[in-house]
């Protein structure tokens, strides 16, 4: 299920809310997003990574072949990622 | 800031005592009204967009994540192999890369720690123990974070500060933090990661080595040592240098770590220990600080994105200028003054990145920045009034800087202030003032955005322009607590003395400025060339000035002599019996001597191996690669490439307290031979008939219950308590000041070395450590009583002891030589009325100056104004202390009525600043 | 310098702004021939060592110290069902040992007054003249000063030798020859000037002010302005007494009359109030509210139009 925070119009400001980069209103995080949505680059949406339990997982996509990642860490900096098709 | 009379009546009365020959310099500071000055700024407010950011981060949770960390970790696991230096900064250049940079709307001043507006992130490699203890803990409140309360999430989650317990999808750590739940098995893992070989257990390991451990562990579970040093805070207390950025610009600095890597590379020149690490060092700077520029571009980038979501002008608008601003300090010397601060912003977020510090203090960048401000203005690139935005964004920016330490530290010692210091004044080289105008406009900036950081100080000089002086002495009237007073010419004795050992010179000690909260740090003078024209900034060019020794609880060792080492609140035996009778003054002297030197070795040495772990598995680079004469050297800090590297220290606690009981013992037992020691221990075992604090769940001395049968002690603690008592000028008091001061910097100090081979030195601060550590100790023969808190700062008396006025405490202060000591801090209440208008910010000047040229260190004021007074009336016994003082009248709070007591408060509101 | 000449102090005071020009030592004597029924230190109106409790010190109710009850020798203390305790000061001011003060260790019960000789005295005073600026010094008041006047002259003169700027804070109400002998060794002068009127000033304040203005005029004659001397005319402005238009036209037309041109009116507060109460007497004007600031800048500007210099408060 979705939330604000995996969207990439979203500024994060602590962890519970942040603002929404088109309305310059605050949002909480866990809370349904709006019809705009567009998904960040997060590993638990990149084909490299492989979910487990706990809500981490393995990555495959950088150089050390395999590391243990988590789902929510964003990857719009991440050489390695590549969006799930 | 308007004074009751308006100017037509200014007029009149200056007409009427001009007439009889009187000119207005009897009253209002020497100016006719013809001539006073309009203030250029009558209203007190910050600029709009910065009280939107403010108002923001009051909203705002203190949060974490683990995006930073997981980048170094697993960068660091890659290159397991590699050189230690090399593959921390690799880890930390990936990390920078790939973390994800945030730019609120409205920002000019950009950069954060981590991807929040306020946030931080733990450092395991440092220490990982709690997490490792939390664990199941907080695994289980990540699970129980299932559902969300739409209640919780409004209220709980829409608010700012702490992070007190979990909720919603947040768990709470420390009470202070707040983390996703679904990011805590990462946090977990990574802790697991680092288990038995984070400094902290590394250092452990190895202290243990230390054939005093047994003894240092005691310490530390009996508080005499309020905490340890080498993975807790390992760097802060410390003046930044923002100089070679500003001076070269990334690009030209990384070409000059080329070729200087070129030039050693296989090299030792001479030196067949650490030669041949110059080449390591190098390249660890030029892998560093390309990961640093990818950072500085993913803000430049990340403000054009923004822009595309938005329709605003304004915002549009500020997001091309940050673009274009990071665009080019991410290679080039910046050009104005906007690029410098910003350069400033961007250096400060990124040595705040790499380890968990605290009291990274900017220094006196109102100098550093001049070179910026003067051409900007000259050219009419800039407005004071836009420098003023900035400087405003800059104190928000710096509010928001969070640390993540070890847990004891956090909460207790730091109580999550970060303590950035910025200094204003001091002298240049040559003995001329160093105040600027953009220094003025610092000072300003406090005013119109009181927020806690940079918190200020002035390093008042005999040369400081006196309405400089006047500037800051209004600020203090604010009633923020800053800025704090330093005398220039102390902090230059200090520092002169200490460091020539290492070849400081009389204009290099000028250069100094404060560290921390208090902690006086030398730094070098550093050319800026600028268009053709070349200053001279300083800039901050020493480790760490407040490591080594963390707080000592002077009180505690007494007790510890009086009952030959045995702490009874724990039921340890902490040193070995002396066995003295203790039949003389002296003897006792000289045991606490004894016992008191024990505790510095065997807390030295441990520190110094913890320390040496953190400098051998967790070095600071980025630090290294801008403080002198790192870069010169080819040496990281732990190969003493910074200029000066006799930092460390040994905190102190409780002074007056411990000087206190002094003077009763000796006056008590010793000479009126009034009672035997034995009935002092006796006293003090039965807290002079009182419960314990603990036991009634209370640590201020009002609230203290007597026991039953408690009355036999009351002789005794009346004595105590009428024994003689620092701050009233009497040498029956202050003369053990003398006695442990001459003793404690002169001799016992110096007679330790740090790991660099450098010998210590004293600091005499206490932050917050006098009620932690005065909670841990018994009565004192000062009539204190068991767990209450000690007197604060070090020079401050013991509240309500000082009973002689203001010039007294000045007196029983200045009696010892200040100059040995790194720092004295003196707090002192003050109430508005007295400093009231022109006259009275002359008044509050002048006492200030009456104070430090007696060869004090420092003063600072908690003005008492109708907040304080109201809270006061909540709760009087938190400020039995708290005297009012109106037209030549002085009562205490406590003493006065309701009645009077709102009419106090209205009186000082309608004639407040 | 005599050896047994000594004074009653009640208090000294340091860094007190408000109380002559620059920063100053405030030192109050006892004993005052005025009954000002607004009087803001009660504990300082009779020559002697006052006894003071002060209710809001006591920890009783917290702590069941019971120190004072047990030494006390002339039951004058009294618990009540709520832990309060409670002081008969008519007893407690014939009591001579005052045993109680010693036992409290939160100096409920306390004794004001302390006795010194002039060298003890200058002790503070050359303390605090190292720390005093802006044209700073010592501040004479009390009570009223010239009540010890032997010892205020013994005084005086000694600070005069160690150039101690000197200033007092009066209400003139002395023999002229002692008030001119005093004043010859003050740089700066603060007389009360409290009513106009002769019986409406007797009626608050316990004596009529004929001599006072006497000797204010006697002052302003005399050569003192001219050597260096400055007076500074005081009122604090008390609702229904001194507070009317025509007061101020008269004060006004007083000092013009005497050629004096500088007067500092004060708004009332009840700051004292507690010292009464702690004392055990009643405070007559503890309903009364501070003077507006309305009435005060209406007062300042009578005198500012009759040509005299009037300041609020702390202005000056």
């Amino acid at each position: 299920m979705e939330k604000h925070s995996d969207c990439k119009h979203f500024i994060s400001v602590d962890c519970a809310k942040g603002l929404c980069a088109w309305t310059n209103q605050m949002v909480v995080i866990d809370t349904p997003p709006c019809p705009r949505f567009e998904a960040l680059p997060k590993c638990k949406i990149c084909s490299n990574y492989h979910p487990d339990k706990d809500n981490m997982g393995t990555c495959t996509g950088l150089p050390d072949k395999s590391f243990w990642a988590y789902d929510e860490m964003i990857a719009r900096n991440c050489p390695g990622f590549k969006a799930n098709a | 800031m308007t004074t009751n009379l308006d100017k037509s009546k200014k007029q009149k009365l200056a007409d009427i005592l001009a007439e009889k020959g009187i000119g207005m310099s009897f009253q209002y500071g020497g100016k006719a009204p013809e001539e006073v000055v309009e203030r250029e700024f009558t209203d007190l407010k910050p600029h709009p967009r910065v009280e939107k950011l403010y108002d923001l981060y009051l909203n705002t949770l203190s949060s974490t994540c683990m995006e930073f960390p997981y980048w170094y970790n697993r960068t660091y696991a890659e290159y397991e192999y590699e050189i230690p230096v090399y593959r921390r900064a690799k880890a930390l250049s990936v990390a920078f890369e790939r973390t994800t940079p945030v730019i609120i709307p409205g920002e000019l001043l950009v950069f954060c720690k981590a991807p929040f507006y306020r946030g931080s992130f733990p450092m395991p490699q440092l220490s990982e123990a709690f997490f490792m203890a939390k664990e199941d803990e907080l695994f289980k409140e990540s699970l129980d974070r299932g559902g969300s309360s739409a209640g919780e999430l409004s209220s709980i989650g829409a608010g700012g500060g702490n992070v007190t317990k979990s909720f919603g999808k947040v768990v709470s750590i420390a009470g202070k933090f707040g983390i996703r739940s679904e990011e805590v098995p990462a946090l977990c893992r990574i802790a697991r990661q680092w288990y038995k070989k984070s400094v902290d257990d590394l250092g452990n390991r190895w202290e243990r080595k230390v054939p005093s451990y047994k003894l240092k562990e005691k310490i530390m579970r009996t508080m005499i040592c309020m905490f340890d040093s080498g993975y807790t805070l390992p760097q802060g207390r410390e003046v930044m240098s923002y100089y070679y950025p500003l001076e070269y610009g990334f690009d030209k600095l990384l070409e000059m770590c080329k070729e200087l890597r070129d030039e050693v590379a296989g090299n030792a020149d001479g030196d067949g220990i650490i030669g041949m690490d110059r080449l390591y060092f190098y390249e660890s700077c030029i892998v560093l600080m390309e990961g640093i520029q990818k950072w500085i571009e993913n803000y430049a980038a990340e403000a054009l994105r923004l822009k595309e979501y938005t329709d605003d002008p304004q915002l549009k608008a500020d997001y091309d200028k940050i673009h274009d601003c990071c665009s080019w300090i991410a290679h080039g010397q910046p050009r104005t003054f906007y690029e410098a601060i910003q350069m400033i912003q961007c250096m400060h977020t990124i040595v705040l990145n790499e380890d968990a510090l605290s009291g990274m203090s900017p220094g006196r960048i109102g100098q550093v920045l001049y070179p910026w401000f003067e051409q900007d203005m000259a050219a009419g690139r800039i407005t004071e009034d836009e420098v003023l935005e900035l400087l405003e964004l800059q104190r928000v920016k710096f509010t928001c800087f969070d640390v993540f330490a070890s847990f004891g530290v956090v909460g207790g010692v730091l109580s999550g202030n970060t303590f950035n210091n910025l200094a204003v004044g001091g002298v240049n080289r040559f003995g001329e003032s160093a105040a600027n105008r953009l220094e003025y406009l610092i000072i300003h900036a406090g005013m119109t955005q009181p927020c806690p950081q940079p918190t200020l100080s002035i390093l008042w000089d005999e040369r400081t322009p006196e309405d400089f002086v006047l500037k800051c002495a209004e600020c203090t009237k604010i009633g923020t607590g800053y800025p704090a007073w330093f005398s220039n010419r102390m902090g230059i004795e200090f520092i002169w003395n200490h460091y020539q050992k290492e070849g400081m010179t009389l204009d290099e000690a000028r250069s100094y400025a404060i560290g921390g909260c208090l902690e006086t740090a030398p730094a070098v003078w550093k050319t800026i060339h600028l268009n053709g024209k070349e200053y001279e900034i300083p800039a901050g060019a020493s480790q760490p000035a407040a490591v080594g020794v963390h707080f000592i609880s002077n009180p505690k060792i007494l007790e510890m002599v009086l009952f030959n080492g045995y702490d009874q609140r724990t039921d340890i035996q902490v040193f070995e019996p002396h066995n003295k009778k203790l039949e003389t003054f002296e003897e006792l002297w000289e045991v606490y001597k004894d016992y008191y030197s024990q505790t510095i070795d065997t807390l030295c040495r441990c520190n110094n191996i913890q320390h040496d772990i953190w400098r051998k598995n967790n070095m600071c680079i980025i630090q290294s690669m801008f403080k002198p004469d790192c870069l010169e050297r080819g040496h990281h800090i732990g190969n003493m490439g910074y200029r000066w590297n006799g930092t460390y220290n040994i905190e102190s606690c409780g002074t007056i307290n411990m000087v206190n009981a002094f003077a009763a013992i000796d006056k008590l037992v010793y000479r009126e031979k009034k009672y035997t020691l034995d009935d002092i221990r006796d006293a003090i075992s039965n807290n002079f008939g009182f419960y314990k604090a603990d036991e009634i769940n209370s640590f201020s001395l009002a609230e203290q219950v007597r026991k039953e049968g408690g009355e036999k002690y009351d002789k005794i603690h009346s004595d105590c308590l009428n024994a003689p008592k620092y701050g009233n000028d009497d040498p029956e008091a202050d003369k053990f000041l003398v006695m442990w001061e001459k003793w404690f910097t002169r001799v016992a100090a110096p007679s330790y070395e740090s790991l660099f081979g450098l010998p210590l030195y004293t600091c005499q601060n206490s932050v917050s450590t006098h009620a932690s550590q005065g909670r841990a100790c018994l009565a004192t023969a000062d009539g204190r009583l068991y767990g209450t808190t000690f007197a604060d700062g070090s020079m401050s008396a013991y509240p309500g002891t000082d009973r002689n006025g203001p010039y007294a405490l000045f007196k029983s202060a200045t009696t010892w030589d200040q100059s040995w000591s790194q720092n004295s801090q003196m707090n002192m209440k003050i109430h508005p009325l007295a400093i009231k208008g022109e006259n009275g910010t002359k008044h509050l000047a002048e006492l200030i100056k009456s104070y430090l040229r007696r060869g004090a260190h420092h003063i600072q004021f908690n003005v008492c104004d109708s907040k304080v007074m109201r809270k006061a009336q909540e709760n009087p016994d938190q400020y039995r202390d708290l005297l009012v003082r109106v037209a030549g009248f002085t009562q205490y709070w406590v003493e006065i009525g309701k009645p009077v007591q709102d009419e106090v408060i209205a009186r000082t509101e309608y004639e407040s600043i | 310098m005599s050896d047994e000449l000594k004074g009653l102090v009640f208090d000294i005071q340091s860094f007190s702004v408000h109380d002559g020009p620059g920063s100053r030592t405030l030192v109050f004597l006892s004993g005052c021939p005025l009954r000002c029924e607004w009087c803001s230190n009660p504990e300082g109106l009779e020559k002697k060592q006052r006894f003071l409790f002060s209710s809001l010190k006591c920890r009783h109710e917290k702590t069941r110290c019971n120190g004072c009850l047990r030494v006390c020798k002339h039951n004058a203390i009294s618990i009540d069902e709520d832990n309060k305790v409670h002081f008969n000061l008519d007893i407690c001011h014939k009591c001579e040992t005052h045993d109680c003060v010693d036992a409290c260790i939160y100096e409920a019960p306390r004794m004001s007054g302390k006795w010194y000789t002039v060298d003890e005295l200058m002790k503070p005073i050359l303390r605090d003249s190292q720390f005093w600026s802006n044209g700073g010094g010592v501040t004479f008041s009390g009570g009223e000063a010239l009540f010890q006047k032997d010892f205020l002259l013994a005084m005086l003169k000694e600070c005069k030798k160690h150039h101690v700027h000197r200033a007092i804070e009066t209400t003139a109400f002395a023999k002229t020859e002692d008030f001119l002998e005093v004043f010859s060794l003050i740089n700066y002068g603060m007389i009360d000037i409290k009513h106009m009127d002769p019986v409406k000033h007797k009626e608050k304040t316990g004596v009529s002010n004929e001599l006072i203005h006497k000797n204010i005029s006697a002052l302003a004659a005399s050569d003192w302005t001219k050597n260096g001397g400055r007076l500074v005319l005081r009122m604090p402005i008390i609702q229904d007494f001194n507070d009317s238009v025509e007061n101020a036209l008269r004060t006004a037309e007083f000092m013009n009359k005497n050629g004096l041109f500088e007067i500092n009116i004060l708004s009332f507060h009840r700051l004292g109030e507690s010292k009464w109460t702690q004392l055990g007497k009643e405070y007559k004007y503890k309903s009364y509210e501070p003077t507006s600031a309305e009435k005060m800048s209406e007062l300042q500007d009578i005198y500012l139009d009759q040509g005299i210099a009037c300041y609020i408060n702390e202005e000056l």
